[in-house]
């Protein structure tokens, strides 16, 4: 029998020792995409990142296609998915009569529970033919199915979070609100918005991760065509990814090219990394600015 | 067809009228609430005079807050609440179908227990009411009439664009008052306005309670008996969802008719 006090101590260091392992994994992961990528780095230098000509043959990689086409479906995205996800999350937690609510919610969550290969598959075989045939695409792949899709699945995460940070303002505000003679919809926008913003730009910046970081939708819908869109503002042009380049070059890599590829890699995990860092900061400012006062 | 269209429209305006004696200001009549199945109010009949100081008293979930809440329709907000009869301002019944809520609770204005200001700075939040009812007043003016009416002018006339949180826990409060008497209710509805403050911030609300008898009807829920008997000039005595008695606060407290009101005000129970 081991005693208590020793037996407690035991099992601290023991949870201890399975948090510092999981911070040792991320730490390790970072370390090897950069040794990884570093080879490339050295090799080819901003020519990486400014260069938009990609030829595995000649030794072309010019990455700016890919790095322009994650940027470009991301605004897409949240162009699709902040107006619809906002709107829904107000829906949810102010106006929704609770048995609404309770059956909305699950079922907005569920969406998140879609593999992503689903998604793309859906959104290639229905969104982009549908999307072809309406205006004349050549082909069904089109940035503008990736915004949509991409913009569908980062909406469970903005709803859900939006969603809890309204409803975590205090009924007393909202309350007090309305006994000043505002009507509900001014009080959702004038009070209950404003005071849950920091907690709706972290979803937002949440999901904002989700859409950098897709991979499989995305290559099925996108094209997988190493080239900036022409005008390149234009979404029904195709183009690449970063994810979906790393994912679709990488079974036959070899040399050089994977550590192009890591280079990727590593943009991806910066941009990822900072998003869930400013998203859980925004969301501890919500939480301060309410715990503060009486 | 337009004609009668107009005459629908002309029609809904309309809202139940009486005339109550010039002294009134609110009359609550035959007054039943139901939080589902449970009644909160039983049949309350109670007059509320104009520039004088109203008092509710009575133990806790006797429904003097539920009573307070209906007098601007703040239970509304509660799905589950359901009335039956009237409750009447200055000669019109708002608890008519037709009446607007929103125009109500800009003439009833209400001050919650805990200070609850928005987290904008001083000045928005007491402009706040103003600019959602659209009401053409110059800010500057209101918000330091208000300010000064609420006794917090003095403490932050310096500061005005600051955020409302980083003021005290009775300045907040005060500035809730400031907030509340913005849009320029007829009367003001409070809520134990001092539970969550120190005696001394207690002391600054009493003393503005006293004096905005001068300019509003107050009515002013509270837990504690020594607050109604020194601000009140009327009291009532709940118990139960039923109102016991209701009289001048001095006839309750040295004389009342009831024993249920002796009992309570001698602290006996509750």
């Amino acid at each position: 029998m081991i005693p208590r006090r020793l037996k407690e101590r035991l099992i601290k260091s023991m949870f201890f020792g399975i948090a510092a392992f999981s911070i040792l994994i991320i730490f390790f992961i970072f370390v090897f995409l950069f040794y990884e990528a570093y080879p490339a780095i050295r090799e080819f230098g901003s020519e990486l990142f400014t260069s938009t000509s990609w030829n595995v043959r000649r030794e072309e990689f010019g990455l700016l296609p890919a790095i322009y086409g994650s940027v470009f479906v991301t605004i897409g995205a949240l162009l699709v998915s902040v107006p619809l996800g906002i709107g829904a999350a107000v829906y949810l937690s102010e106006i929704a009569p609770n048995k609404v609510r309770m059956v909305l919610k699950p079922v907005i969550e569920l969406l998140a529970g879609i593999p992503s290969i689903v998604y793309g598959f859906v959104g290639a075989v229905i969104l982009g033919r549908y999307l072809s045939n309406t205006f004349n695409l050549r082909g069904i792949h089109s940035f503008l199915a990736a915004m949509i899709i991409l913009g569908i699945m980062a909406l469970p995460i903005i709803v859900s979070m939006a969603d809890d940070a309204m409803k975590s303002v205090p009924r007393d505000l909202k309350d007090a609100s309305l006994a000043l003679g505002a009507t509900r919809w001014q009080t959702i926008r004038r009070v209950t918005i404003p005071s849950a913003i920091s907690g709706i730009s972290s979803g937002v910046i949440m999901g904002m991760g989700r859409a950098i970081g897709e991979t499989m939708a995305v290559m099925l819908i996108v094209g997988g065509v190493m080239k900036l869109p022409v005008p390149f503002y234009n979404a029904f042009d195709t183009g690449n990814t970063l994810t979906a380049l790393i994912a679709v070059q990488m079974g036959e890599a070899h040399g050089i090219i994977i550590n192009v590829l890591f280079t990727a890699g590593v943009m991806l995990f910066v941009v990822v990394a900072a998003t869930s860092i400013i998203s859980d900061i925004l969301q501890k400012r919500t939480k301060d600015r309410f715990e503060g006062k009486t | 067809m337009l004609a009668k269209i107009k005459e629908v429209l002309k029609e809904d305006k309309k809202c139940e009228r009486k005339e109550l004696p010039k002294d009134i200001k609110m009359r609550v009549e035959d007054f039943d609430l139901w939080y589902d199945k449970n009644q909160a109010l039983k049949s309350v009949n109670l007059d509320i005079l104009k520039n004088e100081i109203t008092a509710i008293i009575g133990p806790s979930g006797c429904g003097k807050s539920t009573l307070l809440r209906s007098l601007n329709r703040m239970n509304d907000t509660i799905p589950s609440a359901r009335t039956e009869g009237e409750i009447w301002l200055e000669g019109y019944n708002i608890y008519d179908g037709n009446t607007d809520c929103v125009d109500i609770r800009r003439k009833i204005g209400m001050v919650f227990q805990k200070p609850n200001p928005f987290p904008f700075s001083i000045e928005n939040n007491v402009f706040y009411g103003c600019e959602v009812n659209d009401m053409d007043v110059d800010k500057e003016e209101t918000v330091e009439r208000c300010l000064k009416d609420a006794a917090l002018w003095e403490e932050v006339q310096d500061r005005l664009d600051e955020n409302a949180l980083s003021l005290s826990g009775g300045q907040q409060q005060r500035l809730c008052i400031a907030r509340a008497l913005a849009t320029e209710p007829d009367v003001l509805l409070m809520d134990e306005p001092a539970s969550a403050l120190d005696p001394i911030a207690t002391a600054k609300i009493e003393d503005l309670i006293d004096d905005l008898k001068k300019n509003y009807t107050v009515v002013i829920v509270t837990h504690s008996m020594q607050q109604a008997a020194r601000v009140s000039d009327y009291t009532a005595y709940m118990y139960l969802g039923e109102l016991i008695e209701f009289d001048e606060t001095e006839q309750i407290f040295e004389n009342p008719e009831k024993e249920s009101t002796e009992k309570y005000i001698t602290g006996r129970f509750g």
